[in-house]
């Protein structure tokens, strides 16, 4: 999956577990668990609450990077 | 070309099923002979059939039960007594509450399907199957019912009452966009899976009525299946899709 993120980190900086970033955000605990492991991109609308509980832009965040299998091709 | 190709395919794996269909009758023939040795003991089965009932209990429904009251347990303790700073404990009630749910949903599968084997002439406690199988069907349903309930205390964005009929549509629309996928796409694998296994399964009665003489009932049973499972997911995607 190419949309990586710095989720874990920005949490940690809020000093959040999953369950309390996920009720910030009105998600579950088991979502913003996919995000963070890179299992799950959100959508935008997702990625800009998440950004805004974050205190940071997307961009800090989320960031795209090919899998080396599509750079090559 | 590229017709010509795909029809060659197909006409492979039609020989390589004709083949391996072939080479499944001897495994069935083999079969056959043992089947004609267990089935005088098929009657002891059916007689006995309230005492495996009540094994069904032990083996699947008091796990059930035992695991929906730990959860319960630790989330109280969440709530409480932990000074939380990771997931762990979430996870460990999650996992615990998948856990009575996957135990109860067995349970209940097999409580409906040794009901069905006791209503026999031969069941010497037809009373007591039916008690067990109406007792502990109310008791799963419960059970099934404070499992939900646990999970939306733990999650209150989770909406929807279990004994309503509008649970299902209610509890979808409570969902985030996350967990929405993960339905979909359980919905849709098992939908495949479904299929596979309904053609597995249909072959399998297709050489138990030709050797163990089993009727033409299971045939059409799985080829209703088939069926409605054919047409619901048609209807649902013609639905979905919007075309008119």
């Amino acid at each position: 999956m190419p949309l990586k993120n710095t989720l874990k980190v920005h949490r940690a900086k809020l000093g959040l577990n999953q369950a309390e970033m996920g009720k910030r955000i009105g998600v579950s605990r088991q979502t913003i668990s996919l995000i963070e492991r890179g299992d799950y991109s959100p959508s935008v609308t997702l990625a800009l609450k998440i950004a805004k509980a974050c205190d940071v832009s997307v961009e800090e965040i989320f960031y795209y990077e090919e899998d080396n299998d599509e750079g090559d091709a | 070309m590229k017709g010509m190709r795909d029809f060659g395919k197909l006409l492979l794996w039609l020989v390589l099923g004709g083949v391996a269909g072939f080479l499944l009758v001897f495994v069935f023939e083999a079969l056959a002979s043992l089947w004609y040795i267990i089935v005088p003991y098929t009657d002891v089965l059916i007689e006995q059939i309230f005492w495996l009932q009540v094994g069904l209990v032990i083996i699947f429904y008091l796990p059930a039960l035992f695991l929906g009251v730990r959860a319960k347990k630790w989330m109280n303790r969440i709530n409480t007594d932990l000074d939380l700073e990771d997931d762990t404990f979430d996870k460990r009630v999650e996992q615990m509450i998948y856990r009575s749910l996957l135990f109860n949903r067995l349970f209940y599968v097999f409580n409906f399907t040794l009901f069905g084997l006791s209503i026999d002439g031969r069941n010497q406690s037809i009373n007591g199957s039916i008690l067990i199988f109406v007792i502990f069907c109310v008791a799963s349903s419960l059970n099934e019912v404070k499992a939900v309930r646990m999970v939306q205390k733990k999650d209150p964005m989770k909406k929807g009452d279990p004994i309503s009929f509008k649970y299902d549509k209610e509890l979808l629309e409570s969902l985030d966009e996350a967990e929405k996928l993960i339905i979909y796409k359980t919905g849709y694998h098992t939908f495949k899976f479904m299929e596979f296994a309904l053609i597995v399964i249909f072959g399998v009665i297709f050489f138990t009525k030709t050797i163990f003489n089993t009727g033409n009932a299971p045939i059409l049973v799985i080829g209703l299946i088939w069926l409605v499972q054919s047409i619901v997911y048609f209807a649902y995607a013609k639905k979905f899709d919007g075309s008119k």
